[in-house]
């Protein structure tokens, strides 16, 4: 037990402030944070400036500021585990770097938890290169399914939402609303297709009927009129809705409202399944947008929810278990008793065969949530959290030890 | 209309010599949804009065000299007085930002409010109304706010610290924060003192803190088959007089627990609506009266029976219930 364990320990139940004084005595807990200079998902697509120098060209989207609100929401439970909460980042030119700056921040602070914000290929990489360290890696916004299934790793946790997750909101809400014939549209990318994936199994899981799939491209060329023109997209089929499937999202702000059918169109545009949304009033969400956006004066992103939700996950943990070991708090958060607030409604959880954080999606428009999936009427067996994404009983993950298997 | 003014089989009832309380009382509750207070009659359950408040009103309290009724209005950074006579607001105080939940200590000198935007108590001076101190720190999100039967210390609940802040008022200081479950909403004192209950709506549970050590000793939980557990979400709790008996309601779970606080069992689950969150009791114990949240009504529940009586749609979103009798 270290001295800090003990400290933590003694004070659990009943902590008598310390002066401001002894709290610059505290030794530091230090959160690693990663992250890539070049990451498609946060280029702006569709925002054209008037001005270039114009303020509306320069807001970083990037969770960095969720982070940064999470270590100033647990100051408390430092004081209480006698740690001082503080958040060392870095961002790398290349996914090939992370491994090594994880590795400098490790050997600079002690750091044995690092938020990594990279897309889904680079979070498989560094897992496999700390596989035999004593590290804890959150992925806070890479949704590819895989990390989750075949490439999981027991040391890696993600409280970003998977594609799956995303794909059984958006099909739920479309079966709640019986807009059951679904014309899908998806991009060039790999990404676009991956989330069709993820959608056909939602139509198979829910009963919609995907009526037809079409790709389409971002061009003006008029020899590819049948791939870039919406009438031509959203024709001659039979639809009462229209999933888009395209990352980058610039073709997907373009189709609402001009199909050929009147459609509701979900997916990367019209109704976009997400973790979290500004205009979301209910379960103390108010107040956890109005710090995050007195703090970095922008809207708080699904993305930046997933940073600070994983922050204080570890926060909970350690104020619980009264311990700052890596293998202690990695038990207490894939354990029965671990429970999280995330400002969603209910508890939430990680999944122990996967390491995935269950939580709800909410269905949103641009100015407002619509929805929360689970819809009512969708249960599961355990837990209707666990109606988005894949469950214990369709998981292919099998690096967690299970030591509960349900009944 | 005035109540004293009788009419239709009231005044017969009067005339045949019947035995009629000539002042019933009266059931208060705060509409968060379209800014108003509603003022029941008990006997009735007929609304006799609307008020119309600041925005948001949420938590009520009446003085200790029962001549008022503070009401927390949380868009308008203010709790308003309203004369429990005339039913007109009389006067305002400044709380600070987003005032939710208040309590008046037993000598009504004094207001202490939790800020739930600035992780902040408020503590003000009723007679002069000014903030005599700010307390920071108090944990994020705080929102019960219940002073001892003493009155020395006040405790304050803070959502998404999963604490509860042990203040003294009267120096503005914070003595501890105790750990308790998770989302910790609102609690109550036994009538010695000697406990404080708080519900923890997302661990789906009630905390027991011993006053004298500040530890957790113990946590009731609540299960009955067919309710989620998921769906027991904790969020206000009231003592009978005699101490004997805590009434907690359980949110989503549309149901009332009543638990023994002698050997903190669960006697019985009583159906409410949805989302079922403030409670209060009349002076005798007899009748518990809650507010659902997201059915936008009361229900009336009968204390011996265990069970509920009467609903009566009051407004959008009900939020605190308060009964003068």
């Amino acid at each position: 037990m270290t001295v800090a364990t003990r400290r933590a320990a003694g004070l659990l139940a009943a902590l008598m402030l310390c002066s401001a004084a002894a709290a610059e005595e505290r030794p530091a807990f230090t959160f690693g944070y990663l992250d890539l200079a070049d990451d498609i998902r946060y280029t702006r697509w569709g925002v054209h400036p008037v001005d270039i120098r114009s303020e509306t060209n320069r807001v970083d989207l990037r969770p960095m500021a969720g982070a940064e609100m999470g270590v100033a929401d647990i100051r408390a439970f430092g004081r209480r585990a006698g740690v001082q909460f503080t958040l060392r980042a870095e961002r790398v030119a290349d996914p090939a770097s992370l491994p090594a700056a994880l590795a400098a921040i490790r050997a600079e602070t002690g750091a044995f938890v690092f938020l990594i914000d990279a897309p889904g290929a680079a979070l498989r990489d560094v897992a496999a290169a700390t596989l035999d360290q004593d590290v804890i890696l959150i992925n806070v916004s890479a949704v590819d399914d895989r990390l989750r299934g075949e490439a999981c790793a027991a040391h890696l946790l993600h409280t970003a939402p998977s594609r799956q997750m995303l794909a059984d909101a958006a099909a739920q809400y479309l079966v709640a609303r019986n807009w059951n014939e679904v014309l899908v549209l998806q991009g060039p990318l790999e990404e676009d297709a991956r989330m069709v994936e993820a959608f056909r199994q939602a139509a198979s899981t829910y009963g919609l009927k995907i009526d037809e799939e079409r790709t389409f491209v971002l061009s003006n060329d008029p020899r590819m009129r049948d791939r870039n023109d919406l009438d031509l997209l959203t024709g001659r089929a039979d639809y009462e809705s229209v999933f888009v499937a395209d990352i980058d999202r610039e073709f997907a702000r373009s189709v609402p409202y001009s199909t050929q059918d009147p459609a509701a169109v979900i997916g990367a545009a019209g109704l976009r399944p997400t973790p979290w949304h500004w205009s979301y009033l209910r379960h103390g969400a108010p107040q956890v947008h109005g710090r995050f956006e007195r703090q970095t004066g922008r809207r708080m992103e699904g993305t930046d929810w997933a940073a600070w939700v994983a922050i204080r996950a570890i926060g909970e943990a350690i104020v619980r278990t009264a311990s700052t070991a890596p293998h202690d708090l990695h038990a207490y958060l894939l354990g029965p008793d671990f429970r999280l607030d995330g400002s969603k409604g209910p508890a939430l959880s990680f999944r122990p065969w996967n390491g995935q954080l269950r939580q709800p999606i909410m269905l949103a428009t641009e100015d407002w949530v619509t929805a929360v999936a689970p819809l009512a009427g969708f249960v599961h067996q355990t837990n209707d959290l666990d109606t988005l994404g894949r469950d214990r009983r369709t998981s292919d993950c099998r690096q967690f030890a299970s030591p509960e298997q349900p009944s | 209309m005035p109540r004293w003014f009788l009419t239709g089989p009231t005044a017969l009832m009067v005339a045949l010599g019947l035995m009629l309380p000539a002042y019933g009382g009266e059931i208060y509750v705060s509409n968060e949804g379209n800014d108003t207070v509603v003022v029941l009659d008990s006997e009735t359950l007929e609304i006799e009065h609307v008020i119309e408040t600041g925005g948001r009103p949420r938590d009520l309290r009446f003085s200790p000299d029962g001549s008022k009724l503070f009401i927390a209005a949380s868009e308008a950074d203010r709790i308003e007085v309203l004369d429990l006579e005339t039913k007109t607001i009389t006067g305002y105080i400044d709380t600070g930002d987003d005032p939710e939940i208040f309590d008046i200590d037993p000598t009504g000198e004094i207001i202490v409010v939790s800020n739930e935007d600035d992780a902040e108590a408020t503590v003000i001076d009723i007679a002069s109304g000014s903030i005599r101190t700010v307390i920071e720190d108090v944990g994020i999100e705080p929102e019960g706010v219940t002073f001892a039967p003493d009155g020395k210390r006040v405790f304050v609940t803070a959502e998404a610290t999963n604490t509860v802040a042990v203040i003294d008022p009267w120096e503005g200081v914070i003595l501890a924060d105790i750990l308790v479950g998770n989302r910790p909403r609102r609690g109550a004192f036994t009538p010695d003192g000697r406990e404080y209950w708080v519900t923890n709506e997302l661990g789906g549970t009630v905390s027991i803190i011993d006053t004298q050590t500040l530890q957790v000793t113990e946590t009731i939980r609540f299960e009955k088959r067919g309710l989620r557990e998921a769906d027991i979400t904790p969020v206000d709790l009231v003592m009978t007089q005699d101490g004997k008996t805590a009434f907690v309601t359980l949110g989503r779970a549309w149901h009332v627990a009543r638990v023994d606080v002698a050997s903190r069992t669960v006697e019985a689950y009583i159906l409410a609506g949805s989302r079922v969150w403030g409670a209060a009791l009349t002076s005798d114990d007899s009748t518990l009266i809650v507010t659902n949240g997201a059915s936008d009504d009361i229900s009336v529940i009968d204390t011996e029976a265990n069970r509920a009586t009467r609903s009566v749609a009051v407004g959008r979103t009900p939020h605190t219930v308060r009964i003068r009798d």
